[in-house]
């Protein structure tokens, strides 16, 4: 399955916890100009904004380095529209057994929530300090502030050694709904740990291609990543 | 036209990322100084550059000093390294300077600079070439460089520097076997960073003609009525 099949493949039920399929939860209510997930957690506390369709949401379970890792497309109205708005988000945070499930219930239990709000973090649900949250740029353009906070996010994984994450994040990425400046940004931060991740060099073809379909020359764009 | 004057054509007009070059007095010789200049968003125009050993500065760029060129990268790459670059003010004390910088030298994700050995480091010129080797541009071919005799009256120029201005013993002994290294001048980094990017990594004979133009420019700026 490839990328874009995966990201079309929009189920209509709901999430089953901890699994890897692909889910829709809708949100009603007034869109928000804010990043869907805002301050995601504060003091124990999970902000969820209301008014935004999320296209799909994938559980990625706790992992070896004992990281969960949750990826959220904004679709709907927005996800053809050229503006700053993000409509891609990655949050890993470390893993503790059960988080994963637990943390998806609490998300899709604010699901359909007309306005933003702050749901308490059930008494089971460990403290959540997800070190890697991403707003990822919409397909034409991306912002310098959208990139250097990429490269941040992505830091701080390679500051932890996080290899496995970093590769369920370049296997999860939706290229072809990237910016090229963001495609750049995965591909060039990425390229001195190269030889650390697995799913590297399947990303730089997938780059290329994705490059290559919005009418780049990835040769160029990529050029001395070979 | 190599360079752009900032007096006919400001900064604000760069897109993203552009190299700047200017004339220094240094010990009561001429030279050269090279830098990055980069625009965030809309933010203004920011000089990023290594002054001298342990001392890097993040500042507003001088209209009446800094002739500027974008580098020959295509947009999403700008975009991406204006982005990365942005973070290099935090090694404001950190960069030794040296004619060899012992290898690739900075955090990929943070742009933090890894201490090298005694007696290496950067000069302004390897600076700017090992921010972009460091990411995957391979600026210049140096095995095409020459070593040249006036460059070893430079790099003894520089050392002498060093010892009056407080460098460490173990840094002054360690650069001694340096001597008669390759030297990319200013200039010439100035001018390799304009070259197409699809010609890189580019060769001494294609870059320095081009430098000849960068001092040329240089010289008949400093003489253009303000």
């Amino acid at each position: 399955m490839t990328r874009s099949d995966r990201s079309q493949s929009i189920r209509p039920d709901l999430a089953i916890p901890g699994s890897t399929d692909w889910v829709e939860v809708k949100v009603s209510g007034a869109p928000q100009a804010v990043m869907p997930w805002g301050a995601p957690l504060e003091d124990n506390v999970v902000v969820v904004r209301a008014g935004r369709l999320y296209n799909f949401i994938q559980m990625i379970p706790t992992n070896p380095t004992g990281a969960n890792t949750l990826v959220m497309q904004l679709g709907g109205p927005y996800s053809d529209k050229a503006s700053s708005t993000s409509n891609v988000q990655i949050i890993t945070w470390p893993g503790v057994p059960g988080s994963t499930a637990q943390w998806s219930s609490q998300l899709l239990a604010n699901a359909g929530q007309p306005e933003a709000k702050k749901a308490p973090v059930p008494n089971s649900l460990p403290q959540l300090t997800p070190f890697f949250e991403l707003g990822l740029g919409n397909q034409q353009r991306s912002s310098s502030e959208e990139l250097v906070s990429c490269i941040g996010a992505l830091n701080a994984l390679l500051k932890r050694g996080s290899f496995d994450v970093i590769d369920t994040v370049l296997r999860s990425v939706p290229l072809d709904r990237m910016s090229p400046e963001l495609i750049v940004t995965f591909a060039r931060v990425t390229f001195a740990v190269r030889r650390h991740l697995r799913a590297w060099g399947q990303f730089v073809l997938d780059a290329r291609s994705a490059l290559s379909q919005k009418g780049l020359n990835p040769a160029v764009v990529l050029k001395g990543l070979a | 036209m190599v360079l752009r004057d900032p007096r006919t054509e400001p900064f604000d007009r760069i897109e993203h990322i552009a190299v700047s070059v200017r004339e220094v007095q240094f010990r009561g010789r001429s030279g050269r100084h090279t830098g990055f200049i980069y625009r965030l968003d809309k933010a203004p125009p920011r000089l990023v550059h290594l002054r001298w050993h342990y001392n890097l500065s993040d500042e507003l760029p001088s209209v009446d000093e800094d002739l500027w060129q974008e580098l020959g990268l295509d947009e999403p790459n700008r975009v991406f390294l204006a982005g990365w670059v942005s973070q290099l003010g935090q090694n404001q004390d950190a960069i030794p300077y040296g004619f060899d910088s012992g290898g690739n030298c900075f955090e990929v994700g943070t742009g933090a600079y890894i201490a090298p050995p005694p007696g290496k480091g950067l000069t302004c010129a390897t600076f700017v070439s090992g921010v972009l080797n460091n990411l995957g541009y391979d600026l210049v071919d140096e095995a095409s460089w020459p070593v040249r005799i006036s460059d070893l009256g430079w790099q003894t120029l520089i050392i002498h520097a060093l010892q009056d201005t407080g460098a460490s013993q173990a840094h002054i002994d360690a650069i001694d076997a340096d001597l008669g290294n390759i030297r990319l001048r200013p200039e010439e980094v100035a001018a390799a960073a304009t070259v197409d990017g699809t010609l890189w990594p580019t060769t001494f004979q294609i870059v320095e003609p081009l430098s000849r133009e960068v001092l040329a420019e240089l010289t008949a700026a400093r003489a253009r009525p303000v």
